[in-house]
Order: structure tokens, then sequence, then C-alpha cells
């Protein structure tokens, strides 16, 4: 029998259970439907770590994301390839995502003659799968070479499925001679470690490697340390070149060669006691440089330690450029630093070990790729991240070559040549739009895998490349396995499981989305994974060289008086700068000069040729000519031009066509469009060892044309015998005057 | 505070400063596309660009010496100066560009009326003039890029380097909110923040710890133009064996 007291008690515990039980109901129900993401705060960032791929150097960036939109990028601090620093091209990445002139959407056309029109991405795939099943083992796929991660891995799957041989990475950075001259004095293809923080001497023959070469910001991180990075020790530079660079501006020592004689200064560091070394008398001679420079560096070779031999840039564009860096590679054999600190250190294999994307194809693939395409031996040709175009001198006849492949599809995000050749554009997403990974193309004393992560939503109707391909795969009978781009890199990167680096898959996804990726910094103790193996050093520095021998060159220097060195300028990156309007409008550091192309001529050949600043003149050679603008260069020898390769596009974006009817809103002027390429007359040399292309080996002709050529200049010279190329009120000292 | 500050600081918490190490510098290019993206500096265009207004506001300019094969050359980024007398400053008529309690030299866009004084007066040629409408130029959808923090100016306004206000500003805040210091290198400007081989370093003079007042009392500094009598907070380190 309940009593009154027992009542109240149950009765109170059920009243307030009841009301509890309805609280809770109502709180929890109580949910905001216009909630936003928990980093979509208005006006605060949100940093998403991610690797860059403008370029092939792979490094890590933090994008900078306010409401969904990507505003800045960053260098990811303590990546082991830019150390947080991050280069133009880089910081020049969010303007390459919202490009005005970037494909809103897939495209096609109905035949060669039509213009793209916009079509639905069920028809692009449709389409795509169709040219796949036509096609079959007459595949061929080229891809850029700043592609350096599992997406080559995919295309590899793709064309695997079609029983079509492997895809080709095009290079623009004519890497073919470095890798086969590391392989003749390093034992391994790879470009090794340079330790530049600890080293003392630094010899760069041929290459500007802090702003142009294969990784600026890595190189620059260490030329910092290099410099200044110690108490009492300032390393020293001494740079090795035909044109005065930017390398050359910060060096202690200039040493000025003719074009292709590198290698004889090299042989005169190794002495004439060893095979194949030579005196500095007779390397001056070869070299036209001036004798008590090149007995300054050999001193300097005999006393200082640690010393680097590096070499790249300008050596590659010649016929006898594996031998020339040959010679470079092998004084830093002589010198005793391969495996020491401030030397040479092997590249660690990335901890993923299948991530990295077979060596570019050598230039003498791509001719071999573009004789089977003239035969008609090539079906189907899918562009990923790559314009052709780009890797060829106009000589090549790319065109002819794709009009006869029967399907071209490309996956460029912004309009270029190869997409303008394609039958169906399937425009991927940008680096900030979707998943990837990447992996540097030099040793940076680390082991290194980044992810790339999508920061943002696609801006507009594009796509991932893997997306893409996986479904048309599908579409024309072949599974690859995998349902998604996110999937497949997801699955790639599950592989770290069993590394116990980072316990369980889920918590290492995790990890690796917020750090960027994975940095192992003593990578001979990574477990279960492939040893960096050692750089073949022989201890008895018993180095045999067979001297390079003379650069050959295409054009009799009777009719084409002059060498036409073309420039890699950091303004467009070898091309994959070009379309970007903050790195045309960017002055050259140089020449001060910027938008498009323009011919760099010594003050005493302007003078002999009677042209000054501005004048047009008529550039020729045995393969072409082309109309430039003089800029006077006081860094170079009488017989050698320079001209930028510019990479202007017949059928580009509005800022590097060679011809635009853009208009500019602000001012209403017309755009005078970025004029023919240098590329137009450069010969289509081969250079022999290592089947690069040799695009220094061509000599041309100038005439004046007596007119004034459309050049942009941010800084108007004087010509250096006149007065040093100052701006006027920074010269000219004021009086000091009071203020206020 | 180090006995090379002036009596004439600022008397402000902070006190802003740079030291370029020209002995760092490769001429690279990366703070000048840094600066281009953090500030929401205008393209002008080719044209523009060849008759002198183009944006920079920090820019590398480049010496050339001798002839050739004795050729040399010198890289100097330059930018505004954030002088302590600054010449630009009593010049204008409307105090559109005053120096703020922190030692920055600063642009108020919304005063400006565009009469050039403070370029006319500017020693450095760090001041920019917006001689057409900057934004038309972002053609669509470009202005996705621009960063919210910061002002697009308009026509007939002056422009220039601001040491990344907002950042600092920023940072300030954050470190007022959560009831800290300001720690040294906790943010820096967009142009340090790019520089690979750190020739750039941002902090506050005041902080005789900071990386930025050690560096600005190595024996290799100076001051660009330093017998104009501006007091520049930014300090150069020479380069060479110096």
């Amino acid at each position: 029998m309940m009593n009154r007291r027992e009542f109240l008690k149950i009765s109170g515990l059920a009243g307030s259970g009841f009301l509890l039980g309805a609280c809770e109901s109502r709180h929890s129900r109580l949910k905001s439907y216009v909630e936003r993401p928990a980093h979509l705060v208005p006006g605060e960032p949100t940093y998403f770590a991610s690797a860059c791929d403008l370029c092939p150097a792979g490094c890590g960036v933090m994008v900078r994301v306010v409401e969904g939109r990507a505003i800045k990028l960053e260098g990811l601090p303590d990546h082991p390839v830019n150390h947080g620093g991050l280069c133009p091209l880089g910081q020049g990445g969010v303007q390459h995502q919202y490009h005005p002139d970037r494909f809103r959407g897939p495209r096609w056309r109905a035949n060669r003659g039509a213009v793209s029109e916009e079509t639905s991405w069920e028809q692009a795939i449709n389409k795509l799968a169709d040219g796949l099943q036509q096609a079959q083992g007459a595949l061929a796929i080229l891809v850029g070479s700043q592609v350096r991660g599992h997406r080559y891995g995919l295309l590899a799957k793709l064309a695997q499925a079609f029983a079509a041989p492997a895809p080709l990475l095009v290079d623009h950075f004519g890497l073919e001679a470095v890798r086969a001259a590391n392989v003749v004095v390093f034992g391994r293809p790879e470009i090794p470690t340079y330790d530049l923080p600890n080293t003392q001497l630094l010899m760069v023959f041929g290459d500007d490697p802090f702003t142009t070469g294969m990784a600026p910001t890595h190189y620059s991180w260490g030329y910092g340390l290099f410099r200044r990075g110690r108490e009492t020790i300032r390393g020293q530079l001494a740079v090795i070149s035909t044109r005065f660079g930017e390398a050359a501006a910060i060096a202690d020592l200039w040493i000025p060669v003719k074009p292709g004689t590198h290698g004889a200064i090299a042989q005169a560091l190794l002495g004439p006691t060893v095979t194949g070394g030579i005196s500095t008398a007779l390397a001056a001679a070869l070299t036209g440089a001036p004798e008590e420079r090149i007995r300054a560096l050999v001193e300097k070779f005999k006393q200082i330690r640690p010393a680097i031999a590096l070499g790249g840039g300008e050596v590659l564009g010649y016929t006898n450029a594996v031998a020339t860096l040959i010679a470079v590679n092998s004084l830093n054999v002589v010198a005793g630093v391969l495996g020491r600190p401030g030397g040479v250190l092997p590249a660690a294999a990335p901890p993923l070990t299948d991530m990295v994307p077979p060596p570019p194809a050598s230039y003498r693939e791509l001719v071999a790729l573009l004789e089977r395409m003239h035969a008609g031996k090539v079906k189907a040709l899918l562009l990923v991240g790559s314009d052709p175009f780009m890797a060829f001198p106009a000589a090549a006849k790319l065109e002819e070559a794709l009009a006869r492949v029967p399907f071209i599809a490309s996956f460029a995000t912004l309009p270029d040549d190869g997409a303008a050749s394609a039958d169906v554009i399937l425009p991927d997403s940008t680096f900030l739009e979707r998943w990837g990974d990447s992996t540097p193309l030099i040793g940076t004393g680390a082991s290194v895998a980044t992810l790339m992560q999508p920061a943002i939503l696609p801006f507009f109707a594009s796509r991932a490349a893997e997306d893409v391909i996986l479904e048309a795969a599908r579409g024309a009978g072949h599974d690859l396995g995998y349902a998604n781009a996110a999937a497949y890199f997801k699955q790639q990167w599950s592989t770290l499981a069993p590394d116990k680096q980072v316990p369980g898959h889920q918590s290492s996804w995790k990890q690796v989305l917020r750090t960027g990726g994975i940095f192992h910094r003593t990578p001979g103790k990574l477990p279960g994974r492939q040893q960096p193996s050692t750089l073949a050093v022989s201890e008895t520095p018993a180095v045999s060289l067979t001297a390079p021998g003379p650069a050959i060159f295409s054009g009799d220097p009777a009719n084409r008086p002059f060498h036409l060195l073309p420039l890699r300028s950091l303004k467009y990156r070898q091309g994959l700068a070009a379309h970007l309007p903050w790195l045309q409008e960017l002055a050259d550091p140089m020449s001060a000069a910027a938008w498009g192309g323009w011919i760099e001529i010594s003050p005493q050949l302007a003078d002999k040729l009677g042209v000054t600043l501005y004048d047009e003149v008529r550039v020729e050679s045995d393969h072409g000519s082309l109309m430039l603008g003089v800029v006077l260069y006081p860094g170079l020898p009488e017989n050698v031009v320079g001209v930028p390769l510019a990479y202007s596009r017949k059928q580009g974006t509005r800022y590097d066509s060679v011809n635009t009817d853009y208009v500019w809103p602000a001012t209403q002027k017309a755009d005078p469009g970025r004029g023919a390429d240098v590329r137009t007359l450069l010969a289509p040399v081969i250079e022999e060892r290592s089947g690069g292309w040799a695009w220094g080996a061509t000599r041309v002709s100038i005439t004046p044309t007596g007119r004034k050529a459309k050049l942009t200049m941010v800084s108007k010279q004087i010509p250096p015998q006149e007065s040093p190329i100052l701006p006027h009120r920074i010269k000219q000292e004021f009086k000091v005057w009071p203020i206020g | 505070m180090a006995d090379w500050v002036s009596d004439k600081s600022p008397k402000g918490q902070h006190r802003w400063g740079m030291v370029v190490d020209l002995d760092r510098c490769t001429g690279c290019s990366a703070c000048v596309v840094a600066c281009h993206a953090e500030n929401n500096l205008a393209i002008a265009g080719p044209t523009d660009t060849d008759e002198g207004r183009s944006f920079d506001w920090i820019r590398i300019e480049r010496y050339w010496e001798g002839d050739f094969p004795d050729t040399k050359a010198h890289f100097v980024p330059i930018m505004c100066q954030h002088c302590e007398a600054a010449p630009c400053e009593p010049v204008c008529p409307v105090y559109a560009t005053y120096h703020t309690p922190e030692g920055l030299n600063s642009m108020v866009y919304v005063r400006c009326i565009g009469t050039r004084f403070c370029q006319n007066n500017d020693p450095y040629n760090v001041r920019f003039f917006n001689w057409f409408e900057p934004a038309l130029n972002f053609a669509d959808p470009l202005p996705n890029q621009l960063n919210p923090d910061v002002t697009v100016r308009s026509r007939g306004v002056m422009e220039k380097c601001s040491f990344c206000v907002q950042r600092i500003r920023r940072a300030e805040d954050d470190a007022r909110l959560a009831g800290r210091k300001l720690a040294d290198g906790e943010f820096t400007t967009a142009c340090a923040q790019s520089c690979s081989a750190r020739a750039l370093v941002f902090g506050d003079l005041t902080d005789s710890q900071s990386e930025v007042s050690r560096l600005a009392e190595s024996a290799r500094r100076f001051r660009l133009l330093e017998s104009l009598g501006t007091n520049p907070v930014v300090y150069y380190l020479k380069g060479g064996q110096a």
C-alpha cells in the first residue's frame, strides 16, 4: 500500500522526468537550418595545407580561404622543399584559380575546323569513352611534368587497361641531360640533395638555381643560409655562364664563357694532372674568359671545402650538355663531398614509394611519338596537365602531327594550343579544388610526400581529371577499381598505416590533412621502406674525363653571326606562368622588361647595328623569323643575343596570346598581344647522349626594321656607357632640407 | 630601446620596422607578386605599365655597374621606407597620409583628393597614383581573389606600402583578445613571408629581443638616402664580404 509520502515522491519523479525529457527533446531539435560550416566564419580566414602543382618543384602551401574563396597562398612552414617561402608563380596560384578565361565547363566540336562549343559532362565523358574504345592500344597519353604524384599512377592504369604504351611525361625543363650525367657520376639519375646551408664554396655552371631552375624556393632557402646562416662563415658563390643573369648578379666571382664552353672551366678546375683536365691558359682560350678569373676560381677550389658544383640552365641547351654536366659533377667527386655534410647527399625516396612518376620523356621519345602520329598509329591522344606545344620548337611541326590523330582529348583548365587542337575539352579542376599529391623533383634532405586537398569547391563546372578518367574508363568497359578521385587518393595514402608512423589509418589521414603530408627528416630510418641508397662514391678521385668538346650550332656563322640564347625568365618559368597577368606584369629583374618577349643586345652590338631601346629588329634563323623590341643588356658578349622563352600561345588566354582583341577596361586601350614566341626560331637539334632538345643551338641574324616595337619596360634604361641605369632620384643625393 | 633609435620615434606600443639583407636577396621577385596578392594591387596592362603606371609597392631595383665582361649588378628590394621624418606627409593638404603612433606611414584613401604632392615629395618613388579605375582591370571572376581585409582603391587616389597593416591589426587584436603580448614572429608582412631566402625580416623595433632589432644593429646596416634626414625604419644590410 502506497502512503502519501511515497505517492508524492513517485509523482514528483515522474513529473520531473517528463519535464526533463521535454526539455531535452526541445533543445536537441532547436538547430537553425541556416547554420554554416564551422570554418565559414565571415571575415575569419581558414588555412588548408596543400601542395602547389604549378611546377614540378613540389612545394607545400597554405591556402588562405575566406568565406569559401581562396585569396592567398603561403609557403607551408617547415616543408622540406620551400621552408615557408613561395615563388612568384606559386603566389600567382589564386590568379590561376580565378583566371577570367578558365573553361566554364566541358566543350566539344563536331569537326576539326569548327569552333568548340559547350556540352554536358555526360556527353563529354561519353565522347571520351568512345574515343578510348575505338583507339584501344593506339592510345597515347601526354602528362605535364608538374604531375608528380599518384595522378600519374591512375593514368598508367588507364593505359594498361587499354594495352597502350605508358603515359609520357612532357618536360619543359630539359632534365634529360641532368639525369644522364647523374647516372654516370653519382650512379643514380635523381637530382641529389645539394647541402647548400653547410657548404662554403658553391660553383654554379650555367644555371640560375635560385630563380628559374628546378626548385627556386628550395635553393633560395639554402642560399640565404649559405650566405648568412652561420656566425662566422659566409659561403662564396662563383657563377660560370654566358649571360650575366640573376645568379651572376649575386655571385662573388663571375666567369663569362662562350656559348657551350662551360665544361672547359670544370676541366680547368680538375687541373691538368687529371685525365681530361686542362690548364687555365687552355680554358681561357677555349672559353674566352679572362684567365685571372679562372685562376682565382682554381685557387678557391683548391683551398675551400666543402665545395659544391651544380650545373643546369644554359648548359642544358647545348649539344654537349651531358659531357659538360659530367665534368661539373666530377668536381664534387674530386672535392670529396659526396655523402658529406655541405656536399652532395642522396635524394630520399618518398614515404609512398609508388608515387614517383617515371623520368620525363626525352625530346627524342617525343619526336618518335610525333612520327607515330604522322604514320597514323595514334588513334587517340589524351593531354593531361600538358600543352605539348610548349615542349617543341615550331620546326617540329607538331600541328601537322596532331591533325593526323583522329581523337584528341584535353584536360586543360585554361585555353592553350593543345586544347585548341582537341576534339573534346574536359576541364580539370585546379589544385585548390581537388585531391592530389606531390613529391619533390629534387633531393631535399628529407623523404617527402605532400597531399593536395580541396580547399574550396570547384568554382566552375570543372571536374578532377581522375573522376573523369575513372568514369570514362567504366564507360569504355574497363573499371579501374575506384569510385572516384577522393577514394583513389585515400586508398593510395592508406598504405601509410603499417608504417606505425601514425597509428591507425583514420588518424593518420586526419594528420596528413592537417600537416599537409609526410616529411621524414631522417630518411635513413624508415621502417619497411625503400632505403635511400648511397651515391656511387669513389674514395680515390680517379676521375677520368672525356673533354666535353665544342657544342654544335645550327646556322652558318657567315649568314647567322649571332648565337641565340633562349632565356628561362622567372616571369614565365618554362611556360607554366605565362597566362598569369601578375607574372606578365612583373618586371624581369635583370632587363626590367615586362609583358611578352624582347631581345637583349649588348650596348656595343646595338651601336654597331644602329639600334637602341624600343627599336624593332627582325631576328632570323634557318627555321623562322621574328620581330622583337631591343633591350640594351650590359651582361652579354657582342656575338650573343638573349630572347626570353615567353611562351606566347596562338590560342591561349587573353594575357598570353600572340594576338588578342582584348581591350583593357580601365583605360579602353587595346592590348597589343604578346607577339610570336622565340620557339619559332629554334632549331630542332638533339643532344645525342640524353636525347634532349638542344634549345640553345641556334644561330641567328639581326636586321633593324627602322620601326619602334611594342615593348613594355617597367624601368626606362639609359645606355650604361653614358650613365649607370639608376632611377634619377635615387642616384642623385638630395640636400637635407628641414621637414615640417 | 637601442641607442640608434632616434628621439623622434613615435610613442606607440610598437614600432614596426624591416630589415632587408642584401646578402640574402636572389632577386627572385616572390615578394613583388606576394604583395600584389595580399594588397589587391591592380593590373595595369602592357601599355600602361610601359607608361609608368604599374603598381609595385615593393620592387626589385637592379643597379648595373661596369661594361662586359666586368659587369656587376646589385639587387635592392625597395618599398616605402616608413620614414620617421617622412617628406611625403607634411605636404598633404587633407592629412590623407600621416604617421601612426606605431610608426607606419599610413594612407587614408577616403581622405585623398589626388593632389599627388606626396608623390612629388617622395624621394624613394614608392607612391602610386590611380589614374584609372583600378578595379575594372580585374576581369571577372578575378575579383574573387581579392583580399577582403584590404580596400580596393578607386580612381584619383594615391596608394603605397602599408607594411601590411591589416595583418598587424589582426595580430594585435588576436593577442589582445587572448590577453597576451604580441610575440616576435607571430605574424609578418606578405613580402617577408614569401621570401625563401629570408632576406626580408619584419618586426617590432621597440622589442630589443626581436629578430629585426637584432639584425638592425648589424655593422652592415645602412639606410637609403640617409643624407636626406628622413630616418627610414627600413634597414638594409650590405651584401658582399662586409
